[in-house]
Parts: structure tokens; sequence; C-alpha cells
């Protein structure tokens, strides 16, 4: 029998990574190019969009999910989100903020539903029952609105009952 | 390109970072007193060295928030509740709002809790595309009326709600242009007059595509449906009746011209009153059909499985008072029906057959509590059949037959949920016995097992055998599903 198929991706700051095609498959953007193109050996794909770090936590996702495909999260999310998740997704997570922004921005461009709904998960987790200003400082975040213009919309929301 | 204060500043870096590490090595020479009699200026230099890490970490922190687009930051509040989103998210920066303008809300109102003349006058007001009532008054309907920026809105649940005279005077003249679901479980004070004003006389009702009525059926009030030029083009329609149907109600009529249903559930309709409704050719595009508690003969419920006039049908729920308990043979030169992938036949164990025309099933419930020998026989040649390999879910009446069958049959490979429910036929001491647990190879798949009824369906040594048997290594084992 012939040897596991491969692709080659190769990340914005050049580093390449070999992957198995069943595994990258994961990819919605990646199929899509494997499928207009020819069956190469080992066809390289650039993913131009995408640093090495969060490249290869995309692949290390792709590598374990696509023989245990995730569970779909619930929305919205009614506790934390590790009370939702696996715990490979738990281990998964242990990550800097900014790591983890990278990976939306990954799966989004790599069109990947699954990892980008566990990372939006995560930071819509992080975010629930903060204040705004306490939102604000995790992101680092200035308020442009007017003390008026704040009073403004915290007097329409009264129809909602207080979180 | 590298500005000069990029240069300056790298350039600086680097050199203090050489000399951070000469400073490292350094201090693990240094007498240990020497830090107590420098304090000031030791807490000074850690002072600094933390401005400097908080000053990288606000950077660090803005690129972040800066990569958070709009598109990923609608997909984050997907996950977040109303209150979050409305109370916090909001408030955050003109971005972060801007975005929940995108976002659909599904609000409950509540007379005690939400204040609904404060939310039509909320720019907020756009975004509801789902609104739920409860307990509403007829002042709440009159704010409701007034509103011009429901345009949005597509789901309207009035269930349970007070539908007198004036909330349905106010009720009727509603704008909600695009409103395509309407859902009136329940309604009180809801005569033959309020129906009447709302469907044959409301341009509510335009758009609807959707609706859901259990009430209590008369004559008269299914004509008022069946009459009603709004309800045309309905692709679900769910028609509940509280009480057994006792007369002809005029369902035919009703059902009549309806040709775009996808979806249709009715509820204690005598349906020997209505011979062929279901399949004379008018329903092509049903593809999910259910009739519970309603009465209807053996035979005209096997011509549901095997008419060609309902092409798409992929669920039927038939957990019927059947009229008769005859054993039907289905006819065997019929095409099978692929398309069907969930069927509830509870109470309906009379189609030894049956799998030979549902070939794809997914999803098969048969739950039969008192159940008769020629029945059982026919649930057993059901069950050993090879065409429900398919099976993902299964809810049935098990007693032990029934589980050595499950258990040792090679045709459930796939299953991943048994659902088992306990019937007074053949009660043995042990249901499940610990051999047919520890010998089992087939259920690789299985992820729940659960057993509804009082007695214990194995014994102690029973549970402990689907520890030991690697089959069940899926399994997300709970001795409280046991109870």
């Amino acid at each position: 029998m012939s040897e596991t198929k491969q692709v080659e991706l190769t990340s914005k700051d050049k580093v390449s990574f070999k992957v198995d095609r069943d595994v990258i498959l994961m990819s919605g953007l990646v199929k899509d190019m494997l499928e207009e193109g020819d069956e190469d050996e080992t066809p390289i794909i650039p993913i131009p969009n995408v640093d090495s770090k969060p490249l290869q936590k995309v692949i290390e996702y792709c590598q374990y999910h696509h023989k245990e495909p995730a569970q779909e999260i619930e929305k919205p999310l009614k506790g934390k989100i590790e009370d939702v998740i696996c715990d490979w997704d738990k281990k998964f997570l242990e990550i800097d903020q900014s790591l983890l922004i990278e990976l939306i921005m990954a799966a989004n461009y790599l069109n990947i539903k699954d990892l980008l709904d566990l990372t939006c998960a995560k930071v819509a987790s992080m975010i629930k029952g903060k204040s705004p200003e306490q939102i604000r400082e995790m992101f680092g975040i200035e308020n442009d609105f007017t003390p008026e213009e704040e009073a403004k919309i915290r007097e329409e929301n009264k129809w909602c009952e207080e979180a | 390109m590298v500005t000069d204060i990029e240069s300056v500043l790298f350039d600086e870096m680097t050199s203090v970072n050489s000399q951070l590490i000469s400073l490292a090595s350094k201090v693990k020479l240094v007498d240990n007193r020497y830090f107590v009699n420098n304090s000031g200026m030791i807490d000074e230099f850690i002072e600094n060295i933390h401005e400097f890490l908080k000053q990288v970490d606000i950077h660090r922190r803005k690129v972040s928030s800066e990569q958070l687009n709009s598109d990923n930051l609608f997909h984050i509040y997907q996950f977040l509740d109303l209150k979050n989103l409305v109370h916090c998210c909001q408030l955050v920066c003109k971005s972060w709002k801007q975005t929940l303008n995108r976002v659909n809300f599904t609000v409950k109102v509540d007379k005690s809790k939400t204040m609904i003349g404060q939310l039509v006058k909320s720019s907020l007001i756009t975004n509801v595309t789902s609104l739920r009532m409860q307990h509403p008054t007829s002042d709440m309907f009159k704010s409701l009326s007034s509103c011009k920026k429901l345009q949005n809105l597509k789901t309207l649940d009035l269930n349970y709600s007070r539908l007198g005279k004036t909330a349905v005077k106010y009720l009727a003249k509603c704008q909600m242009p695009n409103l395509t679901e309407l859902k009136l479980n329940n309604a009180s004070n809801f005569t033959e007059i309020e129906a009447k004003e709302l469907f044959h006389s409301s341009s509510l009702l335009s758009n609807i595509k959707k609706l859901e009525i259990q009430h209590e059926m008369s004559k008269e009030f299914i004509e008022i449906l069946s009459n009603s030029k709004y309800l045309k083009n309905l692709s679900h329609l769910n028609l509940k009746s509280l009480k057994m149907e006792t007369g002809n109600y005029g369902l035919d009529l009703c059902l009549k011209d309806k040709n775009d249903l996808e979806r249709l559930e009715i509820r204690r309709f005598n349906l020997t009153n209505y011979p062929k409704l279901l399949t004379d050719g008018s329903f092509m595009n049903l593809t999910f059909l259910d009739i519970a508690h309603c009465s209807i003969s053996n035979r005209e419920l096997g011509d549901l499985l095997v008419s060609p006039n309902l092409p798409k049908l992929a669920t039927l729920h038939a957990s019927c008072s059947s009229t008769d308990n005859s054993i039907i043979e289905l006819p065997t030169d019929i095409h099978t029906r692929s398309s069907l992938t969930d069927l509830n036949f509870s109470n309906i164990a009379s189609f030894p057959s049956l799998a030979n025309y549902c070939t794809n099933l997914l999803k098969l419930t048969i739950i039969i509590p008192s159940i008769e020998k020629k029945s059982s026989n026919a649930l057993i040649d059901l069950i050993s059949s090879p065409n429900l390999s398919n099976l993902k879910r299964l809810d049935i009446s098990c007693w032990d037959e029934i589980f050595e069958i499950l258990f040792t049959s090679p045709n459930f490979t796939k299953l991943e949920e048994l659902h088992s429910y306990p019937t007074d036929f053949r009660n043995t001491e042990e249901l499940l016995t610990t051999e047919l647990i520890l010998n089992c190879k087939t259920l690789i798949n299985l992820r729940l097992f659960q057993w509804y009824g009082m007695r214990q369906v194995t014994s102690e040594e029973g549970e402990e055998a689907f520890f030991k048997n690697p089959t069940f290594s899926k399994l997300n084992f709970d001795y409280q599903e046991f109870n």
C-alpha cells in the first residue's frame, strides 16, 4: 500500500509544516485549494495570513479532531466553556490571550468551523460577567463614548433585565 | 519601514538585555545583606521593570483587540447571552456597539420583568427577530401595536397567553411585515370570535409560513382556519387538539390545497374519518409527519410507510392509538423508502416486515409497555433485520430476548444510544445477563445506555462487566441511569 499522502503548508514567516492530507482537509480553505489543483506528490500550500506559532496549534488541533469530531458548543454559553468541552480541548486552550486571538484569525481564514467555535467560545467565556471597564482593560480598548452617550445607552437598556 | 524611534528602542533593548544577563550572574555572587542595605534603589529598579512590562502588555493587548475585527467579534457574540451583550459588550466602545447591530435577538417579554414600552423605543428593537410574550396584558399588546420598527421580527411566541377580545384587537393591528412563524399553543380566552378576527382580518399573518396551535378544536374553529386566506402557503403546521376528536371536524378541508407543507403535526384527530387524507398525493413535499395520539387503522398506517405519494418523508412519528392490533404484513413488491431516517411506531408492534421498507433508519422508537405474544414475536422479527444496520439511536421496550439480540447481533455496530424501556412481557429475574455484557463485541460505538424503570436491568456484576469489556470503551457510564 502507498504511504499516507501529505501536504506542505508554509506559514507567513516562511516555516514549512508537513501534514497528512486527511488531517488538514478539516480546513475548508485547504480542501478547496486541493480540489482545484492537480494531485501533486506533496503539494505546497502557502498560508500567507498565518504565522508559524498559530499554524502549529491549528495543525495540532486538526491532528486530534479529524478522528475525534468535536461536540457542538451551545449558543449562548450557559456556564463556563470548561463545562462543555473535552479534556483535550481544555489543555489546548491553555495559551496566552494574544495566541488565542491569532488562533481565531487563523481558524476564520482557514475555514475550520469547530476551531473557530472553540476559540470564540473561549473568548466569550472570558468576557462573560465582566463589566465594560474590565473588558476594555482585558483587550486594551479605549473608551470612545462621551459620558452623555454612555448614559443614553444605559437609559435605553432598561428594558433588559440587569445582568 | 522601521522608524527612528523603533530603531532606537531596538538598540536600547539589546543593550539593556545584555546588561540584565550580566546583572543576573553578579546577583548570585553578592552578599545577601546587600539587598537589605540598598532596598530603596532596588525597589525603584524593580518598579521600573514592572512599568516597562506593563507598557509592553498594553501594546500586546491592543494588537490582539485590533485583530478582533467585526466578523470575529460577531462570532464571539453568538456565545454570549442577551444581558451580557446589552449591558456589557455594547458599552465597551463604538465598534463593539456597531457589531451588535448584526446580532439577532430572541427576547422574552414578561410583564413583571421586562418593560415592553422601553424595548419598542430602544434602538435595539430592530435586532429582535424572535419575541416571546409571557403572561402579556392588553397594554403590552397596545405598546407592541404602536411600534413601527418590528420589520425584522420573524417569530412571535404567544403560547399560554390570554388572547381575549382587546388583546386580539391590538395584536391584529401590529405591523410585523416579515413575521413568518406564529405560536398559539394553549392560548386562553381565544374563542372562535377572536380566532376569526386574527385569521381572517389581520395582515399580521400575510407572510406566515409556520403556525403552531394547540387548542380545544371544534368544527367551527377548524373551519375558521380552513377559510383563512393567509394560511394557504404554510410550510409548517402544528395542529393539536386538546381532546380526542369526537366527530368529523373537517381536518381534510383545513389541509386542502396546503401543498407546500414540509412539516405536519396533528394530534388527537380521528384519522379514520379521513381515508387516504395524507397519501392522496397532496403532500409531495412533506419531510416530517407526526400523528401521535391520533386514531388510525393499521392499513392506513401501512400506507403511510409504503405510499409513493410521500417521497421526501424523513421523519414519521406515529405513536398512535391503533384501531386494531392485527399483524400486518406489508406488500413485498414496493420500493423501499430510503428517505425515512427517523421512525416512531410506539404502541404498534404489528409490522414485522417494517424494516424491509425503511433501509436507512438512523433513529427508531418502539415503546410498548403492554405487549402481547404475537406482537412480541413481530418486534423480535423486526429487530433481527439486517436493514437496521445504520441505526444510531434506538428507543425500545426490552425483555431478555430483545437484549440478547441487541448484544449479539452484528447489525448494531453503529448504535450510539440505546434507551431501553420496561415491559410487562416475560419479566425474568435478570433481563440483561453478565455473560451477554462480557461477551459483547458489536456495540463498539455505544456512548449512552439508559434504562427507564424502577427495577435494575442487570446485576452488580453486570454493571462491572461494562467496565471490563473494552467494547464499551466509549460508553459514558452512569450508575444512576439504571434507576
